[in-house]
């Protein structure tokens, strides 16, 4: 008879014991299916951050507006403007997904990239690229070298009486983009992608580090070489 | 108008100061400017132009550099691609923002609101100066009749007086005139030994006056020499002042 009433209670217990763990499974499951439409709420909210990153609408109405100028002025490289806002829109939405991209390809983006920038800030700007037949083929992160020159415009006055002269060149293992320094009285806003990205995109690259040399009249960024091996490493 | 010019753009600010010269012929561009220093420099050197078109992000920073060391005192219209400056840029002169890049008709607006804004300020600091001095006098009144203007001397009104709310002039000869002022702004610019304000609709001249005779209630009616649409009677409390004044002449 004892016997029967302890089974009777163990099995009551079990019930509720099975009872509430139901309960609580049941919440748990609420909880992670939450935590589940947030992260991809996040990851939504990630990806449009993203996608205003790479149409960058500053420099977009920035180049509309240059370009309505050409225009109204009768420009006649007003063709050529669209051509090329075109083609670096193109490769601009194209080639942020990929780790790595041609030096030959990132410096064919680069040049539609400047002479967008010649056409809004004319002289007051200069840009030489002498980069050696051996680097060309290797490799870069995508628009590292246009937001290293993006960088050197926000920082520094690009104007007719104090030229901006951007150089970037082969150093041995490294390419090198150097501009005189000279700071504005208040810097542009930064989109944060600057300096610090590239430099992260480099250490999850390579051993070696990006290199950055400042002194009083100029600003040096020394990126390292990548070879093709590197990429297989991704 | 005199203006200045900052834009860092070389192109845009070719650009905007044809456009300028297309809506405003008169225009006259003061300088353009590439950089914030160029800005202060001229502005603390030069008297102040009567308008400025300003890009907020110019060559060597931001354009609010500009109004910490120096004085602006002109109106600032902003043009710029830049959307977020905007209270910055109204703590700032700003009378307009324009979004770059902007069609002829925004910056013909934007032109068309400094010239109301500026009407509207002028307006109210010369109204103090306005009426004229008392002991001079208005010799004329300039009038709008059937779509024309018609300049009004003060000798020929027989008296002004108050129609359908509106203050109108009656000359000697019995014509009528609309005014579009006050009979109180009125009486101020007339010299009182000649004109006198007999109630609140009436306003007279010392020539019109024909006869006065005693009405009831110790009050005054007044004849005049030009026909009035109403008995013109004088108060008793105005009653003394009046004759007075046709005494003492």
């Amino acid at each position: 008879m004892m016997l029967m009433y302890e089974f009777r209670g163990l099995v009551i217990n079990l019930t509720i014991y099975l009872f509430l763990h139901l309960i609580y499974q049941h919440h748990i499951t609420q909880l992670i299916s939450v935590e589940l439409e947030k992260t991809k709420a996040d990851n939504l909210s990630a990806q449009f951050e993203l996608l205003k990153q790479q149409v960058n609408p500053h420099f977009l109405f920035n180049s509309l507006n240059t370009l309505k100028s050409m225009v109204e002025m009768q420009d006649q490289h007003s063709a050529r403007f669209i051509v090329m806002l075109s083609d670096f829109y193109r490769s601009s939405l194209e080639t942020r997904k990929q780790h790595l991209i041609s030096l030959q390809e990132e410096l064919s983006t680069l040049h539609a990239y400047i002479f967008l920038l010649k056409a809004r800030f004319e002289d007051g700007i200069s840009l030489t690229v002498a980069i050696s037949d051996a680097h060309h083929a290797s490799f870069i992160p995508p628009f590292t070298l246009q937001l290293l020159v993006e960088n050197c415009i926000k920082h520094n006055i690009v104007s007719l009486g104090q030229p901006l002269h951007i150089h970037i060149f082969s150093d041995g293992a490294f390419i090198v983009v150097e501009n005189n320094l000279q700071l504005k009285r208040t810097p542009e806003a930064s989109t944060g992608l600057g300096l610090t990205n590239i430099a992260q995109r480099y250490q999850s690259l390579q051993q070696q580090q990006m290199e950055i040399i400042k002194d009083s009249h100029s600003f040096k960024v020394k990126l390292p070489v990548l070879h093709e091996d590197t990429r297989d490493r991704r | 108008m005199k203006i200045l010019v900052i834009e860092d753009e070389i192109k845009t600010a070719k650009a905007l100061i044809k456009l300028i010269n297309t809506i405003d012929p008169d225009a006259e561009i003061a300088a353009s400017l590439q950089t914030a220093s160029a800005a202060i420099e001229y502005l603390s050197a030069h008297p102040s132009p009567d308008l400025i078109f300003m890009d907020i992000q110019l060559a060597d920073g931001s354009c609010f550099e500009i109004f910490k060391e120096a004085t602006v005192t002109a109106p600032v219209i902003f043009c710029t691609a830049y959307d977020e400056y905007a209270i910055e840029a109204f703590k700032a002169n700003g009378i307009d923002y324009i979004l770059k890049p902007f069609t002829e008709e925004t910056l013909a607006a934007a032109f068309k609101k400094v010239d109301r804004l500026r009407r509207s300020l002028t307006q109210q600091t010369e109204k103090p100066i306005y009426p004229l001095p008392l002991q001079q006098g208005k010799k004329s009144f300039l009038v709008f009749s059937e779509n024309k203007y018609v300049v009004i001397s003060v000798d020929n009104i027989s008296f002004f007086y108050i129609r359908n709310d509106f203050p109108a002039i009656v000359t000697f000869d019995g014509k009528e005139y609309t005014l579009n002022q006050s009979l109180d702004t009125i009486s101020a610019q007339l010299p009182p030994e000649q004109f006198y304000r007999i109630n609140r609709q009436y306003l007279i001249n010392f020539n019109a006056v024909h006869e006065v005779e005693h009405y009831f209630g110790r009050k005054l009616l007044v004849h005049l020499k030009t026909a009035t649409p109403e008995k013109i009677i004088i108060g008793k409390n105005k009653a003394t002042e009046f004759l007075h004044w046709l005494d003492n002449r």
